[in-house]
């Protein structure tokens, strides 16, 4: 007897259909899973044996075939643990085929015949409202452990059943029982976001260092802050979250879905740092193959993973704040006191990073120690929610002016979308044109200046790129020039 | 060693045959004893309403390495499963449902079967 299951399986953030056939034929007792499957796969036979028994069904000595289709796309994790039990009891006529028909099944099943949660459901459920909706089924039902119910459920155009064990799951099957689709309110989400205790009116003073990454965050640009211990560099990046204007629904649910699959695939930090900040403190301390090796994420807001049998892709769109001292022992730019570095011994710290690095990163900034005056000042800097406000202002403006070019902010621009959307004023050009001549800018370096221009452009309500913009950005990455690298 | 290699044998036969009692008490139908062939031999060969049954009889004398039933290796299955296909090819039963069971004999020193049990389904190919 012959059963088919539909299932899905994560390869990178995305879901493939799985088909799994179960044939049960007289012969010597024999369980056998073929198709591509990992271990965690191929041990299901022994938890789902279990399960079947243990659920109070029969489990007939006989002859077991599972076939995993298609047969070349490797299928790990032990998510197949329910459609294969689900087969099985197909195949031994205690469920029918049309109870399963329009349903995909994902689930491990403990030894007890409990479900235990997966990861990835959510790529899954996006997978399944995208394109599982064949035209001759009205409803699309997914069936999944109830701790991923919520997780799933905040996709639309499915209904997602939330399940407690494997006997559960058949009596909901045949009819016996009603299970309601998971709900689930997706302004109740969106309004309770997560609240920080940190703020900017934290930080005294660093009226330049606060500006700047006010910019940086209002274009999405990547940020270095160099300066000498003790001076806020730790603290300033650590309240930058707070003013990153919220995700917005598609940003939020392609994030999620890289946390959604962390625990199976394993996307690395920067991939976890999709639309959000990678902060990347004592920036020489890293080692210099981890560091060239961001290069190409950061150039293309992906990373590309190739293995033997497939090649995955993670989006990693994120911005990298990156703090650094100037000199090994910290106080090379500091006026009070004294550097006791070599020369020799400054050039070799700074020369950790690389050029190219280096040129990636929009913004320099030069954090100075606190003068006295500041530190002693009572607070009165404003707080991240105005800040956030205008920062939420000129990512509104971005977006609008993006729309269906696929680009977020400024700093995800490419050449062409520079070319097309960052207009300058004649005597910007001028001021530009001196500027690359006296400072030796690279291309990339133009172009850089000129997304930063279009962010405080964006900050100040300005369509039009106008020549102090333009001044303000450049000074942004005059460090190259002051600290000869 | 002559003496304990046939003490081992008649052993073997004793619990064979409290098993085949055993077996019919419980409605099996026994088919055959001791079917041999080239890849090896089986104990007994019965049938258990539809199902063919091919059991395999464990006696031992005391447990001090293990129970009688545990004492099947991987090779011994992998042997039984070679001789049971071999049956079901032979008779052309290839078709019929089967499994492998174990009777498990313990005897006393005075050679008393003093436990007896049956394991259905005892292990897959």
């Amino acid at each position: 007897m012959l059963a088919k299951v539909e299932s899905k399986t994560v390869s990178g953030i995305e879901a493939k259909k799985v088909e799994v056939e179960v044939d049960i034929s007289s012969g010597l007792p024999h369980f056998a899973i073929v198709g591509l499957a990992d271990t965690a796969v191929k041990e299901s036979r022994d938890r789902v044996i279990s399960a079947i028994k243990n659920s109070g069904f029969k489990f007939p000595p006989k002859r077991i075939t599972i076939n995993l289709a298609p047969a070349d796309i490797k299928k790990e994790g032990a998510s197949f643990d329910l459609p294969i039990a689900i087969g099985i009891l197909i195949a031994n006529s205690e469920l029918e085929q049309r109870h399963v028909e329009g349903r995909v099944f994902c689930g491990e099943l403990s030894l007890d015949g409990r479900l235990r949660p997966i990861d990835g459901a959510l790529p899954i459920a996006v997978e399944l409202s995208k394109n599982g909706l064949a035209p001759q089924e009205a409803v699309r039902d997914f069936i999944l452990p109830h701790e991923n119910a919520k997780e799933a459920a905040i996709v639309q155009g499915l209904s997602v059943y939330p399940l407690k064990d494997l006997n559960e799951v058949v009596r909901f099957l045949k009819g016996h029982i009603k299970i309601e689709p998971q709900a689930i309110d997706l302004d109740d989400i969106w309004s309770s976001s997560y609240e920080s205790d940190l703020d900017f009116s934290d930080v005294k003073g660093q009226w330049h260092v606060k500006r700047g990454l006010e910019v940086a965050a209002a274009g999405g640009h990547n940020v270095l802050m160099i300066g000498p211990p003790g001076s806020g560099k730790t603290m300033l990046a650590r309240r930058l979250p707070t003013v990153l204007p919220k995700l917005s629904f598609e940003e939020a649910l392609e994030t999620t879905k890289i946390h959604s699959v962390a625990g199976l695939l394993r996307p690395g930090e920067i991939s976890l740092a999709h639309n959000g900040v990678l902060f990347l403190d004592e920036l020489p301390e890293f080692r210099r193959d981890a560091l060239e090796a961001l290069r190409q994420p950061l150039e293309s807001g992906e990373v590309v993973i190739s293995r033997v049998s497939s090649t995955l892709k993670y989006p990693t769109k994120f911005m990298l704040v990156a703090a650094m001292n100037p000199c090994p022992c910290g106080y090379f730019t500091d006026p009070k006191r004294q550097c006791h570095c070599t020369p020799p011994q400054v050039q070799h710290y700074l020369s950790k990073i690389s050029g190219p690095f280096l040129d990636r990163i929009d913004i320099h900034l030069e954090v100075p120690s606190v003068k006295y005056r500041e530190l002693s000042k009572r607070s009165c800097t404003e707080g991240s929610k105005d800040i956030r406000e205008r920062i939420e202002r000129a990512r509104t403006v971005q977006k609008e002016r993006y729309e269906d070019t696929g680009v977020y902010c400024n700093a995800h621009l490419d050449s062409k979308g520079i070319e097309r959307f960052c207009v300058m004023e004649e005597a910007a050009g001028e001021l530009l044109k001196l500027a690359i001549l006296e400072i030796g800018l690279s291309a990339r370096g133009y172009d850089k200046v000129l997304k930063v221009a279009r962010t405080i452009a964006d900050l100040a309500g300005s369509e039009l790129i106008k020549s102090e913009h333009i001044s303000e950005a450049i000074n942004y990455r005059s460090l190259d020039r002051s600290f000869g690298f | 060693m002559n003496s304990s290699k046939t003490s081992n044998k008649t052993l073997g036969d004793l619990g064979e045959g409290l098993a085949v009692k055993y077996l019919m008490r419980h409605g099996y139908r026994i088919l055959v004893r001791k079917y041999r062939c080239p890849f090896g031999e089986i104990d007994i060969v019965a049938q258990d309403k539809d199902t063919l049954v091919f059991v395999e009889v464990r006696s031992k004398c005391g447990c001090e390495f293990g129970l009688p039933y545990e004492t099947i290796s991987r090779t011994k299955k992998g042997r039984l499963e070679k001789v049971a296909l071999a049956f079901q090819k032979r008779f052309n039963l290839l078709d019929y449902d089967s499994r492998f069971d174990c009777v498990s004999i313990l005897f006393d020193d005075e050679g008393k079967a003093i436990k007896m049990e049956l394991f259905k389904d005892a292990f897959w190919t």
